[in-house]
This record gives structure tokens, C-alpha cells and sequence, in this order.
């Protein structure tokens, strides 16, 4: 009795497992197969799993619609965001892992308050000012305006790994006469390498799948992928192969990454919905 | 973060950091210059251009000092309320029916052994790709002539035509929608609380004949009531921001029926180019996010022990 009362419950969790998977997996091959159909076999209104594939999407997006553009587009911001909140991050989060500063519990809330408001609030300012500067249109602009939320997830995300580093190693350090600069650079640093590449592709993520921003400050000639597609969704129709070619090229290497990030999935996800 | 862990000035030992601490201000410079330019500055600008009639559609305004003519302007501003009730009307059900599914997953993959190690990876596809193209899925999908779940829904005879564009459905599908993008979030938030509790509560339980509902009730739904709160104030707080799925969905419509707050915010400066009146509203959409961010910190402050696990 409590046998078959237990494998009921097996049955059932099992159950649930497979049903959640098809639902979150299905949806999106539906799109990824798209990619790979002729407008024929796409357009049918029979749902169509078995069908000859064709490549002619990719090129019609990426070339023809300049989607190679955006792809060049949305590496350099993502990569030029990542870099940025590092190098000015780094040291802000190791700064407050270790010293009790004035007011720092302020100026935590102060930099989440903004980043708990949404996107809009800080586009429109942020267009008026990079159109101040003349930067309106340029990758830096868009840089800019992802270090927003890439800087505050990396001081977060890196205090988190700094504060989980035993002090005694820092402290024998500078017994020996390293400078304070030398202990983080020579001893902090590479004991937080793990931390610094999972903070690194979460907020490469972020900048890669980011939207608003990009639609309104990148213009043409510095779009990123995801602000390029409205531009296939056209009152005549939408060119839905490619629309779907250029949808699995943006999903395919955040897929990826997941598999790299798992360990840290719970906290990055987290600490990204709180700062993004 | 617990700030305990690492108290150097109390901790003798440390005493050599005492000489650090004198330059702390150095290590955060560049972090606090870059915030100066793309969020303090930012932040000025607007609240300058809420006190002006800047509208670049209208030649004749020119940007001439109106005082409070804007925030007068977008309190009688009936879209604005509007907006903020289609805000409302999604972001509460979509919350709840996300805490319910993620609670059912989370209490299932929490069950199975350490299968959810290759599980979760796929579980948190929807989440992790970007919401631009959740929307996209949900177009292609839910298309009544050649999506697979439009073509099925029409066949059952529960649409007449795709939901989508139906002013009676719109919403709920932005909510389903939603609700596909981030209940596996909240699952996963909830599976690292239900993995963390302690064994033996469940054993007594077990040993006292408690049968399943008891023991969830009991046992499991205390343990886990911080993380359900820190779990919907996360999610409510960023289903506020929502503007990427309906802006590639709907783009607010049909008529304004899921014409969020956002997306009501960028029509008036992105669309109509109404510079002064946007940044009234968004500064509005500013205050009502800080007053829920300031609720945030509180509870967060007295969840410590999770919220240190987690964040």
C-alpha cells in the first residue's frame, strides 16, 4: 500500500517534469524549425514537423536584411558593456567587501532604486543626453547606457565572491609589505577568477538580450539584434523564416551559456531580475 | 551579503586593514564616475525637462519654463491612469498563477533525485532567452493560421481568430505569455529554498503518520514563506518594467488594452516625441517604483537569511 502510494507520487512528479519540459521546449523549437523551413512548409496550415530543410532563411536575414550587421553590432556592445562594468566594478565591489564605508548602505539603495524603476525611465533622459553629447546612434552610447545595469549586477554579484574569501591570505600579505593595490591585484584577484567569468557571461547575457535601450538609442548604424527585429515585423507581412533564422541565432549561445552557468544560475538570474 | 562576515575594524586580527581604510573611496571612484554620468546626470535632465514644454513634433515649443503644468497635466491624464490599471490587471494574476506553477514544479523537481542537474538547464529556456524573442514565439505560436498552439486553440473552438489581436484575450495572453517566460524563475528560487531545509522535521513528520497535505502545510510552507516573498517582491517588481514582449506583441493594442505603463510612456516620448510631459510621467513611474523598491528593502532587511543565501 505505501509502495504503490509512493510510485503514484513518482508517476506524478514524473509527470509534471515532462509536461513543464514540452511546454518551455516546444514553443521555442516551433520557432527554431521556422528557421529551417521554405515560406511554403512554414505557412501551412497544417502544423508540419517532417520536412526538407532549407538554409535560404539565414542568408535572406543576415544579408539581404543586414542582420550580420546587427550580429557585429550586438557582440561589440555586449563585449564593450562587459568590459566596461569590470574594470570599474571590480574594484568598486572589492571596495565594499572590505571597508565599512559612509553610507554605503545608501549608496546601495540608491544605485538598486534606479535600476527598480523601468527601462523607460532612464531612455528618455539618457536619448536627450547622448544627443547633448553627439553620441546618439554610436556603440558607445548603447554602451553606456547597458553599463546601467551591467555595473550594478557586477558590484553585486563580485562583493557576494570577495566576501566569501577567507581574510587571513590578504592580511599575511600585507604583513609581508604588499601594498594594498598589490594584494588585490596579486592575491583577490585570481582567487575570484571562477566568480569573475560567471559575473562576466551573466552580464554579457543581459547587455546581449537587452531591447528598449537599443531601440532608441542605437539608430541604424549601431543596432543590436534584438532591436533589429521590429524591423521584419512590416504592416505587409512578416518575413517569419527570417524573423525565425535570426531568433534561434540570438537564442542559441545564451542556451549555451546556461549549461556553463548552472552553478550560479539561482544567484545571477536573481540578482539580474533585482538590477536589470 | 552578510555585512557580519567580514567586520575588519572589529576584528583584531585584521587590524592591518585599518590602514586601508583610509583610501576606500579610491577603489569605488570609477564606479561612482560612470554612475554620475549615466544615471545622476540622467536623472537631472529629466527633472529639468518635467518643468519645460519641450515637444520636438511641435516646432512652437521651445522648451519655456511651465512650472507644474506637466505633473498637473499627467495626473488628469486619463491613458496614464488607464495604463497603470492595465499594469495592475496583468501584473497581479500573472504573479500569482507564476508563484502557483513554480511552487507545483519546484515541489516536483525537488522530488526527483539529482536528475534536475540536466533538467534545469532546459527549464530555464524561457527565462534566459531574450524577452524580444519570447515575444516572437508567442506570435509565431499562438498565429491562428500557422502556429502550432493558434492552429489547436481555433480547432478546440476556444479563438475564433488569433488571440492576440482579439481585445477580449489580448491581456490574458500577455499573461500566459509572461507567465511562460518566468515561472521557471520562481521555480528555481523556490527549489533552492525546498533543497536547503533540514531533513529531520520531514522524518518526525514521517514517524507521526502526518500524511502529505499535512506535512506540506505543516513543515514545508513555513520554511519556505521567506522565499515566497522574496520571490514575488522580485517578480512584481520587475513584471512592473514589463514593455519588451507586449511592445513586439501587441504594441499596446488592440485599442490600448495592453498598453501598459511603459509602453504608454514610450508612445508619448519615442512616438509623439513629447519630451516635457514624458519625463513628468516617467518620473511619476519613477516615484511609484521607488516607493515599492523602499517596501522591498524592508522585507529583504528581515528576510536576511535567505536573501543572503540568494543575493
Amino acid at each position: 500500500m505505501g509502495l504503490s502510494k509512493n510510485r503514484l507520487r513518482n508517476y506524478i512528479t514524473g509527470f509534471i517534469i515532462i509536461a513543464v519540459l514540452v511546454v518551455n521546449i516546444l514553443p521555442w523549437l516551433w520557432m527554431f524549425l521556422a528557421a529551417f523551413k521554405t515560406r511554403v512548409d512554414l505557412l501551412s496550415t497544417n502544423p508540419i514537423w517532417v520536412f526538407r530543410p532549407t538554409l535560404e532563411n539565414f542568408p535572406a536575414a543576415f544579408i539581404d536584411h543586414e542582420f550580420l550587421k546587427y550580429l557585429t553590432n550586438s557582440v561589440m556592445i555586449s563585449a564593450g558593456a562587459v568590459i566596461l562594468a569590470l574594470a570599474v566594478g571590480i574594484p568598486a565591489a572589492y571596495g565594499f567587501s572590505r571597508y565599512r564605508v559612509m553610507g554605503q548602505k545608501h549608496i546601495f539603495f540608491g544605485i538598486l532604486t534606479t535600476r527598480m524603476a523601468p527601462p523607460i525611465v532612464l531612455a528618455l533622459p539618457l536619448y536627450i543626453l547622448f544627443a547633448k553629447m553627439a553620441i546618439l546612434g554610436t556603440h558607445i552610447a548603447v554602451i553606456l547606457a547597458h553599463s546601467t545595469f551591467t555595473l550594478s549586477f557586477v558590484i553585486w554579484m563580485m562583493k557576494g565572491f570577495f566576501d566569501d574569501l577567507p581574510l587571513a591570505v590578504e592580511a599575511a600579505a600585507l604583513t609581508d609589505g604588499y601594498s594594498q593595490f598589490q594584494v588585490f591585484r596579486k592575491i583577490s584577484l585570481p582567487l575570484v577568477k571562477p566568480g569573475i567569468v560567471a559575473t562576466a557571461l551573466f552580464s554579457f547575457i543581459f547587455s546581449w538580450n537587452e531591447f528598449l535601450f537599443a531601440l532608441v538609442l542605437a539608430g541604424e548604424s549601431a543596432r543590436t539584434l534584438p532591436a533589429a527585429f521590429p524591423g521584419l515585423v512590416t504592416p505587409h507581412g512578416t518575413y517569419w523564416g527570417q524573423v525565425s533564422a535570426a531568433g534561434a541565432v540570438v537564442s542559441i549561445p545564451v542556451l549555451i551559456l546556461v549549461f556553463i552557468l548552472q552553478k550560479h544560475l539561482v544567484r545571477g538570474l536573481t540578482l539580474g531580475a533585482v538590477t536589470g | 551579503m552578510a555585512e557580519e562576515k567580514i567586520d575588519i575594524s572589529r576584528d583584531p586580527k585584521m587590524g592591518l586593514f585599518q590602514k586601508m581604510k583610509r583610501t576606500p573611496w579610491m577603489w569605488m571612484l570609477p564606479a561612482l564616475i560612470l554612475l554620475v554620468v549615466v544615471d545622476i546626470i540622467p536623472f537631472i535632465i529629466a527633472i529639468n525637462y518635467s518643468f519645460r514644454n519641450y515637444n520636438f513634433s511641435d516646432p512652437a515649443n521651445k522648451g519655456l519654463w511651465i512650472g507644474l503644468d506637466n505633473y498637473r497635466a499627467a495626473l488628469n491624464d486619463g491613458y496614464l491612469f488607464d495604463s497603470l490599471l492595465v499594469t495592475a490587471k496583468y501584473l497581479f494574476p500573472a504573479v500569482m498563477l507564476q508563484l502557483l506553477l513554480g511552487l507545483i514544479i519546484a515541489m516536483a523537481l525537488s522530488r526527483g533525485s539529482k536528475g534536475h542537474k540536466y533538467v534545469i538547464p532546459f527549464l530555464v529556456l524561457p527565462t534566459i532567452i531574450a524577452p524580444v524573442v519570447v515575444g516572437l514565439i508567442g506570435i509565431l505560436n499562438l498565429n491562428t493560421e500557422f502556429g502550432l498552439i493558434g492552429i489547436n486553440l481555433l480547432k478546440l473552438g476556444l479563438v475564433t481568430r488569433a488571440p492576440l489581436g482579439d481585445p477580449s484575450l489580448a491581456l490574458l495572453t500577455v499573461i500566459l505569455v509572461d507567465t511562460w517566460q518566468w515561472t521557471p524563475f520562481i521555480a528555481l528560487i523556490l527549489l533552492a529554498g525546498l533543497l536547503s531545509f533540514p531533513r529531520a522535521p520531514y522524518e518526525a513528520a514521517q514517524m507521526d503518520g502526518a500524511s502529505a497535505w499535512q506535512t506540506f502545510r505543516l513543515i514545508t510552507l513555513p520554511l519556505l514563506k521567506p522565499y515566497l516573498v522574496i520571490a514575488i517582491l522580485i517578480r512584481a517588481i520587475d513584471a512592473f518594467k514589463i514593455f519588451d514582449i507586449i511592445y513586439i506583441m501587441t504594441k499596446g493594442g488592440p485599442g490600448r488594452t495592453t498598453e501598459a505603463l511603459s509602453v504608454y510612456a514610450y508612445r508619448i516620448t519615442f512616438r509623439f516625441w513629447n519630451l516635457g510631459y514624458g519625463a513628468a510621467v516617467v518620473l511619476l513611474i519613477f516615484l511609484i517604483s521607488m516607493i515599492a523598491s523602499m517596501v522591498f528593502f524592508n522585507v529583504i532587511t528581515r528576510q536576511k537569511k535567505v536573501s543572503t543565501e540568494l543575493v
